[in-house]
């Protein structure tokens, strides 16, 4: 399958899904015709279009799919999601030394011990620079709750 | 008008005003430069320190901080392939091609000098224009905006290249797809929120800048082995005199197309910095480099635009009180807390505020160039660090820099989740700057079409009885139609 028909198809899943949410958007009485609907019915229709159109008639020239290695970024995706879920709990230099010792060694640092001393620099330089140079009030560690951390 | 001028000079070059230049202009470079913070990011970060200053000199301060960030995105555009703002985006297009052909400093220098003539060519036009040019602002109606809007997403999508048209417009209607997440301007009726309160107020632009640009730069070099972010050391500059005669042009014209863009409420610098390359693109002789593989004009021409629009934007702001993009409207809070109301009584009630603001634009150019280009080899020592150790910390970086605006862990995985999205599309060869272009141009586009139907009465004929917004839309019509046209006829 060429790239531009996979990417169509995907696009073509996207805007269904988004026409299929329209009837879901709250309507209210009022006199002009231009509702919160009319927008999006507008892309919905468009976007429809362009993706089927791509569906059906590809350029000629695209490359096909290449099949790549998705282990490391899929990790570091991973990582990124864990880090949101654990800023709060653990604090801004724990989560963060977490983050970027976990992320060095998935993009194949070696030396374990080295990475996880530049981890911790960075992390401490971040949020002692964010609190005490900006005057952020961010939660470092887990047991410090400061006021003002949203 | 001359005593306003004098009244400008007098107030800018204080010493103090400009201390409050060079520290602007430095914050906004340095911040400007980090992968993931943007202009929006380094105002923001600075309204506390601008807040203890004297009117006057803390908005020339946070002026300064806006264009230094403009040149300092410049940098991790061409380093790294990561625009911390959209207006960088088409920096990126050669300046990183060049720098992964080991001219780094090259692409640094024609970016910072090209920005320097743009900004100082604009900042000229606003001192000798600014009037006039608020005149001209003042007639555009909701209509012509409108048309505006829709003649800048088909330019970008006509400018994206051969076979790639309609993936720029189906990229451009998911940005305006995306722009309508959130609650509805006028009726406050959410859509497409899915039920997540997080998503009331819609999805952030830097959010989704950083997911697409930053993060998916940084998880594609990983997927694609050829794509190393250079690690070539700078020793200086590396311009000749070449490459200045091919730059010269091309930063003459995108610096007053940037400037007569940037003073358009709604347009600004991405669609300056986007129509400089596009148009720079077809001008250029057959015999250069191609653009998309490190041309000098693809770099000149989007740094003096955006640099040149981002002093353009100033002037509705600060005779219309207009903002004309989200940077402005930070700026333009920043006004309102001081107590001064930008638009058309600044002259008259604050003229050390408005005039010394214009002469200070050029001034921190003046300061950007000094500070910049002899900083060049320092500043491209980023490129040092080794791959494991530089990618996290461009997806750090980008976190952050969503999170500490926000405070909201949610735009951590929202940031995820475009970011897996904008690979597997880059990967499938679509554009994402024409994404960005519509979400940014999303919710004026409605705002403004939606005005536009209540003055003339819920009806359309607005389209072709006026004929500015007609003679918009006949440019954007024909913009869209010329590429197919001129392959027809080559066919034939």
């Amino acid at each position: 399958m060429s790239a531009d028909r996979l990417g169509g198809l995907c696009l073509l899943a996207f805007c269904i899904a988004y026409a299929s949410l329209i009837p879901d958007i709250p309507s209210i009485a009022v006199e002009t015709s231009f509702t919160a609907r009319s927008m999006p019915t507008f892309l919905a229709i468009v976007g429809t279009v362009l993706a089927a159109w791509l569906v059906i008639k590809p350029a000629p020239s695209t490359a096909e799919v290449a099949v790549l290695h998705w282990q490391a970024p899929l990790v570091l995706v991973g990582l990124m999601i864990g880090y949101g879920l654990l800023l709060r709990p653990l604090g801004l230099i724990l989560a963060t030394t977490a983050f970027l010792w976990l992320s060095f060694l998935t993009l194949g640092a070696q030396r374990r011990l080295a990475a996880a001393v530049v981890a911790l620099v960075v992390a401490s330089a971040i949020g002692l620079l964010l609190t005490y140079g900006l005057g952020l009030y961010l939660n470092l560690w887990p047991a410090i709750e400061l006021a003002g951390d949203g | 008008m001359l005593e306003g001028i004098l009244t400008g000079l007098e107030t800018a070059f204080s010493l103090q005003n400009v201390m409050y230049l060079v520290i602007g202009c430095s914050a906004g470079t340095l911040i400007g430069m980090l992968p993931g913070l943007g202009p929006m990011t380094a105002i923001a970060l600075m309204i506390p320190i601008a807040s203890a200053l004297p009117p006057a000199s803390g908005i020339i301060m946070m002026a300064a901080v806006y264009y230094g960030a403009i040149f300092g995105g410049s940098t991790s555009s061409i380093l790294l392939n990561a625009p911390g703002v959209a207006s960088t985006v088409a920096t990126s297009f050669d300046g990183y091609p060049m720098a992964r052909d080991g001219q780094p400093g090259k692409a640094l220098a024609i970016a910072a000098l090209a920005s320097f003539v743009g900004g100082t060519i604009a900042a000229l036009l606003l001192l000798g224009f600014a009037p006039q040019l608020a005149q001209v602002s003042l007639s555009f109606q909701s209509t012509d905006y409108f048309a505006l809007m829709v003649l800048g997403l088909v330019a970008v999508a006509a400018f994206s290249g051969p076979g790639q048209t309609v993936k720029a417009l189906l990229m451009t209607i998911v940005g305006l797809m995306l722009s309508t997440v959130g609650s509805d301007q006028t009726q406050g009726l959410p859509r497409f929120t899915l039920g997540y309160i997080d998503l009331i107020d819609g999805i952030s632009f830097l959010l989704l800048v950083m997911a697409t640009f930053a993060m998916a730069e940084a998880l594609l070099s990983i997927l694609r082995p050829g794509q190393e972010i250079s690690n070539a050391r700078i020793k200086g500059l590396q311009i000749d005199a070449g490459d200045a005669r091919e730059a010269a042009p091309a930063v003459g014209r995108s610096s007053v197309l940037g400037f007569f863009i940037g003073l358009l409420p709604g347009a600004g610098a991405t669609i300056a910095s986007l129509l400089a390359y596009g148009s720079e693109q077809r001008l250029a002789p057959r015999t250069s480099t191609p653009f998309g593989q490190g041309s000098v004009r693809g770099v000149a021409a989007p740094e003096a635009a955006n640099n040149a629009a981002a002093t353009g934007s100033f002037v509705p702001l600060l005779t219309l009180g207009i903002p004309g993009s989200g940077t402005t409207a930070i700026l333009l809070g920043a006004f309102i807390a001081y107590g001064v109301q930008p638009g058309p009584m600044l002259f008259i009630n604050e003229p050390a505020v408005f005039w010394g603001v214009i002469v200070s634009m050029w001034l921190g150019n003046v300061v950007l160039l000094i500070l910049n280009l002899p900083l060049i080899p320092y500043l491209a020592r980023v490129l040092a660090i080794p791959r494991p150790y530089l990618l996290p910390m461009i997806l750090l970086f980008s976190m952050l820099g969503v999170y500490l605006v926000s405070f909201n862990t949610f735009d951590i995985h929202m940031m995820a989740l475009f970011a897996i999205c904008a690979v597997g599309l880059r990967l499938l060869n679509f554009p994402m700057a024409p994404m960005i272009l519509g979400f940014v141009l999303g919710g004026l586009m409605e705002e403004n079409l939606r005005r536009a139907l209540l003055i003339y009465d819920d009806s359309w004929h607005f389209l072709w009885q006026r004929p500015l917004t007609l003679g918009i839309l006949l440019v954007a019509a024909a913009v869209l139609l010329a590429p197919g046209l001129s392959r027809m006829r080559r066919r034939r």
